[in-house]
This record gives C-alpha cells, sequence and structure tokens, in this order.
C-alpha cells in the first residue's frame, strides 16, 4: 500500500506539499476516529507532519511515506489519549464538527443509514478499548492489512486477531438486528 | 456436531487468513453463507460510516457549575448593596453638612452659654440659695445683721460695733466682721 520514494535528500519543500496534500485527510481522520475530538484530531496531524519535517532530513532508503504517516498517527494519537489532560478531557461532551474530507460516492446501504444508526456506531467505537479501536480502525476503516497493523501497533498477527474479533462482535452489536 | 464455522473463522475468512476446508464450508453451506454475507455487509457498513465525518450532534446547553451560575448574581448583589451604602452614606454626610450651624453662630452660642452660667452663678445662685428671705416676719434682731443691711441700703459698711479707732479698721477688715459672727 503506498508508493516507495526514494529518499535522498532533505524532502523538498513542493514533495513535502504533495506529501501534505495526498495524506492530510486520511491521517486527519485516523486521529479523528483514535481520539473522537476533531480539534485534537487536527493539532495530532499537524503534529504528524511536523514530525515528517523533521525526521526527513536524517532518512535514507526506500520509504513508504503512507505507512510511515500512519504509524507516526497512530503513536501521536496513543501519547496523547496517555496524557493527564486528554483523560480529563475525555470525560467532557464531544464536539463533533464536519470536515471536508475526500468524499466517496454513497451507496444503498449508506443511504439507508439513518442518524440514529451512525451515532450508535460512533458510539460503540468510543467503549471499544484503545488497543481494539486502533486494530478495528487501521483493518476495516483505513483498509491496512492484518500483518500491516501488526507491524505498525508492534503486535503479533494472533493478538491483532483476537482484538480485531473482540472488537467486530462488538461493534456489530451497534447496528441491532442486521447481523 | 453442527458443522458450522464459528464467527472468528468467519472474519478469518473475510481477513483471507482461513483455511482451505473453512472456505470450502463456507463456499457450500447456505447458513455459513448467510452468515459470511451478513458480516461482509456489516464491516463494510460499519467501515463507511466511520470512513465518514461523524454526525453532528444536536446542540445542547451546556450546564455551567453551580458556583458559576450564582457568581453574577453575587456579584450585582454586592454592587448594588455597595450602591446603596455608599449613596446613603453620601446622603448621610450631606445632612450633617447641612445641618451643622455655622462657625460664627457657634461662637455666638459658646458667647451665649459663657453669658447664661455668669448669669446663674451671680444672679440665680444668691437668691436660691440665700439665707435672707424677705418675707420672713420674725427677722433677726440681730444687731449686726440689722446694721450690715442699713449699710448696705445706705452703700457703706456697717459703723455699729467700731469705735472711732477702728472705723477705718473694720472698714479695711471685711474679715473681722465674719469672725465676728462665729463668735455669736
Amino acid at each position: 500500500m503506498g508508493d516507495p520514494v526514494r529518499v535522498t535528500d532533505d524532502i523538498s519543500h513542493e514533495r513535502f506539499e504533495d506529501l501534505y496534500r495526498a495524506h492530510y485527510g486520511r491521517i486527519m481522520r485516523l486521529c479523528r476516529l483514535l481520539l473522537h475530538d476533531t480539534q485534537e484530531a487536527e493539532e495530532a496531524a499537524q503534529e504528524v507532519f511536523l514530525k515528517l519535517l523533521r525526521v526527513s532530513k536524517g532518512l535514507t532508503g526506500v520509504m513508504v511515506w503512507e505507512a510511515w504517516l500512519t504509524r507516526v498517527a497512530v503513536n501521536t494519537c496513543r501519547d496523547r489519549r496517555r496524557s493527564w489532560w486528554w483523560r480529563s478531557k475525555r470525560g467532557n461532551e464531544m464536539e463533533w464538527q464536519t470536515l471536508q474530507l475526500p468524499s466517496i460516492a454513497p451507496s444503498p446501504e449508506e443511504v439507508t443509514v439513518s442518524r440514529e444508526q451512525r451515532e450508535r456506531i460512533w458510539h460503540f467505537l468510543r467503549r471499544l478499548s484503545s488497543r481494539q479501536q486502533e486494530v478495528f480502525v487501521l483493518r476495516y476503516v483505513e483498509g491496512w492489512t492484518g500483518e500491516e497493523v501488526a507491524e505498525f501497533l508492534e503486535m503479533t498477527p494472533g493478538s491483532v486477531k483476537r482484538h480485531l474479533f473482540r472488537a467486530v462482535q462488538h461493534m456489530r452489536q451497534a447496528l441491532g438486528g442486521r447481523s | 456436531m453442527n458443522p458450522c464455522v464459528s464467527e472468528e473463522v468467519l472474519l478469518s475468512v473475510y481477513d483471507g487468513d482461513a483455511s482451505p476446508e473453512a472456505r470450502a464450508h463456507v463456499a457450500k453451506c447456505q447458513i455459513c453463507t448467510m452468515r459470511y454475507e451478513h458480516l461482509v455487509k456489516d464491516l463494510k457498513l460499519l467501515g463507511q460510516v466511520l470512513r465518514d465525518p461523524p454526525p453532528q450532534p444536536a446542540p445542547r446547553p451546556v450546564p455551567q457549575p453551580v458556583v458559576r451560575r450564582w457568581f453574577p448574581l453575587v456579584v450585582t448583589s454586592a454592587a448594588t448593596a455597595g450602591l446603596v451604602w455608599g449613596y446613603m452614606q453620601w446622603t448621610a454626610g450631606w445632612r450633617l453638612e447641612s445641618s451643622r450651624p455655622p462657625l460664627s453662630t457657634v461662637r455666638a452660642n459658646e458667647v451665649r452659654d459663657e453669658d447664661l452660667a455668669r448669669f446663674f452663678s451671680q444672679a440665680v445662685g444668691p437668691a436660691v440659695f440665700s439665707t435672707m428671705e424677705l418675707g420672713v416676719t420674725d427677722f433677726p434682731e440681730r444687731a449686726t445683721n440689722l446694721a450690715y443691711v442699713r449699710a448696705a441700703l445706705d452703700g457703706g459698711w456697717p459703723q455699729e460695733r467700731c469705735s472711732g479707732e477702728q472705723t477705718r479698721g473694720c472698714e479695711n477688715d471685711p474679715f473681722a466682721l465674719l469672725f465676728d459672727e462665729e463668735e455669736h
């Protein structure tokens, strides 16, 4: 997944802008899924690209920026979730705002999903453990394979499967009588 | 024995990690095929919903803490009370200033008081506390007192007991009369 890029020198300004334009929406969405807060997700996404700008000077070899950004985004969100102020903030009511992301044409299934059901799905996602959220989002929302998820999260593939199964069982309850 | 595969195996089939036997069973078994189709549909729906922006919840009034809710009321009440108190203090001071007499009037009153005190001590005092009462019938027949009264009416000193040599001394020594009265 993603296009390998030969890094021979620092990332040029144009290359950085290309990466930002290509991946910011996805990274922002991933951070929002893991943090459940739009403002926090924006700050985390900015932090990810700031790290890209800093770290790229010392990188050599072939880099898959999409995977690198995903890994850094997961770690950044994990660090934010571990901080005490994020835990205190998590108890408050989350403010959701509409974000302009690359839209996908709505399928007939999506059209039938009611607003209540969408809220229910998001509610069930928040009730997952942090690890289950990461595994589920990376696998079934972002579309990474089980092996890639295991590599991102530094887990064994078996552990990823177990977390995935529990997460899927839990999330399917949000759909009620559909399953 | 139920030959159908478990949910975990169904998920493995979806992830491509299941064994060939499990995949073959799901392909043949109508129940497992239906379960698998349900699973795939659910996962796609979940992924689709979560890829979209989260629904914006209806705006709800944020409940303020009790302290914050009462703070403006307390501040307003305190400010109002302070203003009222200040106004009352100011009006009271203004009334006191307006009711206070001018300095010249005070001094006039003080002078008047001194005059009044002098009047009481010199005129009223002797009249009230005097031992002589003009209306008394048994006026003492004491020659000394009578002489004094007569002398006083005449505007001079009593001459009754003064001999010729003592006349000057009696005039010059009024205390001799006091001692003479004590002897009686």
